[in-house]
């Protein structure tokens, strides 16, 4: 809940977090240029270079995109959502890596601006076997820089969070310029099929969890009320229904909310975080307050206030008890 | 997060799903028929410190980049990896044959009788030429 731009806070979840992904680049590029001098022996360091970090930042782009609808059915995944960003600019770096070098061996060497080779030596763009795909591995490069400098969350309150979210929404066009890029690209002059299989194995898991995960929320979202009063409260759940300390969603004419249980006492807020929309349903209070289960963001169930000195809030709305019945008013 | 943006998702992966699949069988397609009519050719570019570069261009069909040098010879240089699935790719100089590429080799063709005005790399199936230094 960052008010002005800080370094990032370091904590032992974050270094442990940013460790895994050290370990796993390495671990990678170990095994990928060992596999490459067992195989390719004549392969120079460059393109050795090339592969690896292109290779390599494709599969991370997979894991980023795979982790949003993971943690929607397991709710052990949260915890890689926590940190996703720092996933996210690394993978940056790796295809930087990549592209600067790919700029560099295939269009540095003339007395062409590379920049300018990179757009004018292949202009096929009506072929699929040639196309000109180092210009879609450059443009979504671009996206993912632009995505990488406004992950803190400085600029989260700087654009605003419908901006920015909208803004890192692009990462989806990135994947499928990158896809592309290696469909057109490296692919096209393999001797075996083992690379579309892996390519498409990736690309059917990540648009499976997601198109799973859209399934989901809508049969969240159409659950039935059947009871309904004039005075606008609608049936919730039976208190004992409610574990302790965790939610129970609700929509009701489009407006979904999270009913609480703390302590025998019900509260109900808005569903969404006001941070990036996370699920405050799926959340659970922590310290007295609803703990956002994507990135820790928190509210009093009271007044839907985020604690000192943080200034952020859910709606609220009206709960009543009856009997062992608990009653929410929800109104826009 | 208002609610249609939330239901948006799903439509939004199916429609991501459906243009890679497209893509998927396209690129297939594109690339066996590639394999049936050119000749698989992984060539890397090796890159020489000496000379002045006079373009650099990076070759889509024989996946190699070409960098054209004048010393006190010119020269075009190609190293290429593997061995050619057919007949060479033939080099001409200003119209007249040089030499061709058929071999795992690096390849040196002195041009300076000729001098590197007109330089064409024909591909012998297609009868096409798939590199000129003719703009």
């Amino acid at each position: 809940m960052g008010v002005g731009y800080k370094i990032i806070d370091w904590n032992s979840q974050k270094k442990k977090y940013d460790f895994v992904i050290l370990i796993g680049i390495i671990l990678y590029l170990i095994i990928f240029i060992s596999l490459h001098f067992i195989f390719y022996q004549n392969i120079t360091f460059e393109t050795l270079l090339i592969r690896s970090t292109g290779s390599l930042a494709l599969l991370m782009l997979h894991i980023i995109l795979i982790i949003g609808p993971l943690s929607r059915f397991i709710p052990q995944a949260k915890i890689l959502l926590y940190n996703r960003r720092h996933l996210g600019v690394s993978m940056f770096f790796i295809s930087a890596i990549h592209g600067v070098f790919s700029i560099i061996q295939y269009h540095g060497g003339g007395n062409k601006n590379p920049f300018i080779s990179l757009f004018t030596s292949n202009t096929d763009y009506f072929s699929f076997a040639n196309f000109p795909f180092m210009v879609l591995g450059f443009i979504s490069l671009i996206i993912l820089f632009f995505m990488a400098v406004t992950s803190h969350d400085f600029w989260l309150n700087k654009l605003s969070p419908k901006v920015w979210k909208k803004l890192h929404q692009f990462v989806y066009i990135a994947y499928v310029l990158l896809i592309f890029h290696v469909l057109l690209g490296t692919l096209q002059n393999e001797k075996s099929i083992l690379g579309f299989i892996i390519l498409g194995i990736g690309a059917i898991i990540v648009c499976s969890f997601h198109i799973a995960a859209g399934l989901k929320n809508r049969k969240d979202e159409k659950l039935k009320f059947k009871r309904e009063r004039n005075d606008q409260f609608v049936f919730v759940a039976k208190k004992n229904d409610i574990e302790n300390n965790k939610a129970k969603l609700i929509t009701f004419k489009g407006i979904s909310v999270a009913v609480y249980k703390k302590d025998d006492n019900f509260y109900a807020v808005d569903n969404f975080c006001k941070h990036q929309g996370g699920p405050l349903s799926e959340g659970k209070i922590i310290d007295g307050c609803i703990t956002c289960p994507w990135h820790g963001w928190q509210y009093q169930p009271e007044d839907g206030k985020s604690p000192p000195p943080f200034e952020e809030e859910v709606k609220t709305y009206e709960i009543k008890i009856e009997g062992e019945e608990v009653w929410a008013k929800i109104v826009k | 997060m208002d609610f249609l943006q939330r239901r948006g998702h799903l439509y939004k992966w199916i429609l991501i799903a459906f243009i890679l699949f497209l893509g998927f069988i396209f690129s297939a397609l594109a690339a066996f028929q590639k394999k049936i009519k050119s000749p698989i050719i992984n060539s890397e570019y090796v890159h020489y410190s000496q000379g002045t570069v006079i373009d650099s261009l990076y070759i889509q069909e024989i996946n190699t980049n070409l960098i054209l040098k004048q010393n006190n010879n010119t020269f075009i240089e190609i190293q290429i990896q593997e061995e050619l699935a057919y007949p060479s790719l033939k080099i001409f100089s200003n119209n007249n044959f040089i030499g061709q590429i058929d071999t795992k080799d690096i390849y040196f063709f002195d041009c300076k009788e000729t001098h590197l005005n007109d330089i064409k790399i024909i591909d012998p199936i297609k009868n096409k030429i798939i590199f000129t230094t003719v703009q």
